[in-house]
């Protein structure tokens, strides 16, 4: 019997190629997994239309999800092995742990039931909750689990005979209720945060199915560097990294960096997901014109249980069918013929205010070619928290905590990331690239100029009062001045797209 | 076709202003009280200050808040110190924190009551009873979302089992504490 399971009956295992092998530990799991809520996300893409750039990214939401209920119970398993004392200084129970155990399992096989068609591409589709903000697919989650799930947890035999965790205590668990209490709020850390499962499957399984290997780092280092400690300023339960393993914490940072550059913000792949939000809102409108619902162009909220079934409906199939049989609209042909906008311009990586400027004079100079804008600050890749580095006895959960950030140079320098692209449609690409080598070209004149007269007119300060001069030069603040003038801004050459997407006829 | 990249000067604006007003009142502004605080602005005065809160072992928290304030602190709008002798961070005001308020006057002036009113009730705090408060305010609102105020002992319960290191008394003056104050309501 593994450590810590209940193992009821059978087990059952799926092949997996991150993990090896991922285990079913029980009927239940294995029923849950059956089910259909979680049996659509067979038809659910992780990354959308990556397989555009990447033609290995075809892997679903099924298979994460089973990799992240792995490796939370395998981070669970570590950190109660390693820090048992530490956890009962803080009055965790060991009663209650196969309990805490099989919840964290459910809740990271179901934490991505709700996510919509193609993943976070859908998400620009999703209905608002107040006037400014949109529902999330966690929400989607918790509800398809409360609302569509009863039968296969609430009502099973083997739940009923000895775990009794309710639906909706899965339900609360995966959006980090108030009323889950300390012990899961900690483990859920195991599931949403910094340091948790679902970041550290979906690198290596996206890495592995992309074949961009920057998203390796080593996950068995991270099992057992994973330590208990307490938040210095208030005394609260942590996660953390013992301080021998912050090099691999560094190379979990940096591989989300890499993979945010190089997959999940790569200038075709982010295209994609603009055309496939306008398709499903095209789909969505048509399919639900009678629906009597004020904003049928997005998905149904999460609120009632006709609108969740309505939603479960929706699946990657359901909306390739509809795209096959010719629907979608302009963006559907788009998606068909693989004629998707062009980036036109983009701002470098970490964009300064200058840079955010020139974009939005270029964004205005292009007005008249119906552009559409992408910007990486607003992207669903952020970071959730800091790393937090424990030193100190293991077996004491009071520890001396720092930010991996105060460790280590490399993450301390690294930048948010806010680089801002402007695409066009294909058949306008040429005409907006005259207009924005015009753009950029005016921006840099009008720069030098700005530098000459600066320096023409320090000169003149130097041969009157030439301490004075030096001494303001040295004191002057800081001016804003764009990191991105145009040498840095990049112009796309008028050239066909990177070879990984003209892989196929056009 | 009018389009904007600009960079989030209220959300900037606010970090930077808070960190000057806590620092001018020698309050100890680190990363926990800036977390509160804002909550606390958002929630209790209804400051949309465009962050989304997630409950988590030591309270309240976004993650874009704290992306804001890396963001800020690279940009000179704020200093953020390791501080020793409590095994935090402290936050003061960075070389170019008055040209971030000044970027961000719209909003500020707009929210300024709120802001000042926020610092002087809460400022004062240490961070862990600040944590409580939080803390107690997110049971809060999560318990109105089912359409009634809570009970006074159900919101300790739920309070307690997320902060077992506070005794129930000390939880229940804290309820009776924001209660009296108009911030949160309970039967």
């Amino acid at each position: 019997m593994r450590r810590g399971a209940q193992a009821v009956g059978k087990t059952f295992d799926f092949r997996c190629p991150v993990h090896g092998f991922v285990t079913v530990e029980d009927e239940w799991e294995r029923d849950i997994i059956q089910h259909p809520v979680f049996q659509r996300l067979r038809r659910i893409r992780q990354l959308a239309w990556t397989d555009m750039v990447y033609p290995g990214a075809v892997h679903t939401r099924f298979e994460h999800s089973l990799g992240v209920m792995h490796t939370a119970t395998r981070m669970f398993d570590e950190v109660w092995a390693r820090n048992e004392r530490a956890l009962e200084a803080l009055n965790f129970s060991k009663e209650s742990r196969a309990r805490d155990r099989k919840l964290l399992r459910l809740a990271s096989l179901l934490h991505d039931v709700g996510h919509s068609p193609f993943s976070h591409a859908g998400e620009e589709v999703m209905p608002f909750v107040t006037e400014e903000k949109r529902y999330k697919h966690e929400q989607y989650s918790a509800e398809l689990v409360r609302q569509l799930m009863t039968d296969v947890i609430d009502n099973h035999r083997l739940n009923q005979r000895g775990w009794k965790i309710p639906a909706s205590e899965i339900a609360d668990f995966i959006e980090g209720k108030a009323t889950i209490g300390l012990v899961s709020l900690f483990w859920r850390q195991l599931m949403s945060s910094q340091l948790d499962a679902d970041r550290a499957d979906y690198l290596l399984r996206d890495s592995h199915h992309t074949g961009v290997k920057y998203g390796q780092f080593d996950l068995d280092r991270l099992f057992i560097t994973l330590t208990v400690a307490e938040d210095p300023e208030t005394g609260a339960p942590l996660l953390a990294v013992a301080r021998s393993g912050w090099h691999n914490a560094e190379a979990l940072i940096l591989a989300r960096y890499m993979m945010f550059n190089q997959v999940y913000f790569h200038k075709t792949r982010s295209i994609y997901d603009f055309h496939i939000g306008e398709v499903l809102q095209t789909l969505l409108a048509e399919a639900q014109k009678d629906s009597g619902r004020a904003n049928a162009s997005a998905f149904p909220p999460p609120d009632t249980k006709e609108h969740l079934q309505s939603y479960f409906e929706w699946d990657d199939w359901r909306v390739l069918g509809l795209l096959h049989q010719g629907a979608g609209g302009e963006h559907g042909q788009i998606l068909r013929d693989r004629r998707h906008y062009r980036e036109v311009f983009s701002t470098p990586d970490v964009a300064t205010e200058a840079d955010l400027k020139l974009a939005e004079t270029v964004a205005e100079k292009l007005g008249a070619f119906a552009i559409h804008t992408d910007d990486a600050s607003t992207s669903w890749y952020k970071p959730k928290g800091e790393i937090l580095v424990a030193d100190g006895d293991v077996e004491n959960p009071k520890k001396i905590v720092r930010p991996l950030s105060e460790i280590s140079d490399i993450v301390r320098n690294m930048r948010p990331i806010n680089r801002v692209r402007l695409y066009v449609p294909l058949e306008k690409r040429d005409g907006a690239l005259a207009i924005v080598k015009k753009t950029l070209e005016a921006a840099a004149k009008k720069k030098l100029q700005k530098r000459r007269k600066g320096e023409a007119s320090k000169a003149e300060a130097v041969k009157s009062e030439p301490f004075k001069a030096e001494a303001s030069r040295r004191e002057a603040p800081e001016v804003e001045v764009s990191k991105g003038e145009v040498t840095k801004a990049e112009v796309i050459p008028d050239e066909p797209d990177a070879a990984p997407e003209t892989g196929g006829p056009a | 076709m009018k389009i904007t990249f600009a960079i989030p000067w209220p959300r900037y604006g606010l970090i930077a202003d808070l960190t000057c007003r806590n620092y001018e009142r020698a309050n100890y502004f680190g990363k926990t009280a800036l977390q509160k605080q804002v909550y606390l602005l958002q929630t209790l005065f209804g400051v949309d200050c465009g962050y989304d809160f997630g409950l988590h072992t030591y309270g309240p928290f976004s993650a874009q808040l704290l992306a804001d304030l890396d963001a800020l602190s690279f940009m000179g709008g704020v200093t953020v110190e390791n501080d020793p002798s409590i095994g935090g961070y402290r936050i003061l005001p960075g070389e170019r924190c008055d040209y971030v308020r000044k970027e961000a006057r719209d909003f500020l002036e707009a929210s300024e009551e709120s802001i000042v009113n926020v610092v002087e009730e809460f400022g004062p705090r240490y961070a862990k009873d600040l944590e409580l408060l939080a803390t107690t305010v997110y049971a809060e609102r999560e318990a109105l979302l089912n359409g009634t105020p809570p009970l006074e002992d159900e919101l300790a319960d739920v309070v307690s089992h997320l902060k077992p290191h506070f005794s129930k008394e000390f939880i229940r003056e804290a309820i009776r504490d924001l209660r009296d104050r108009s911030h949160i309501a309970t039967r």
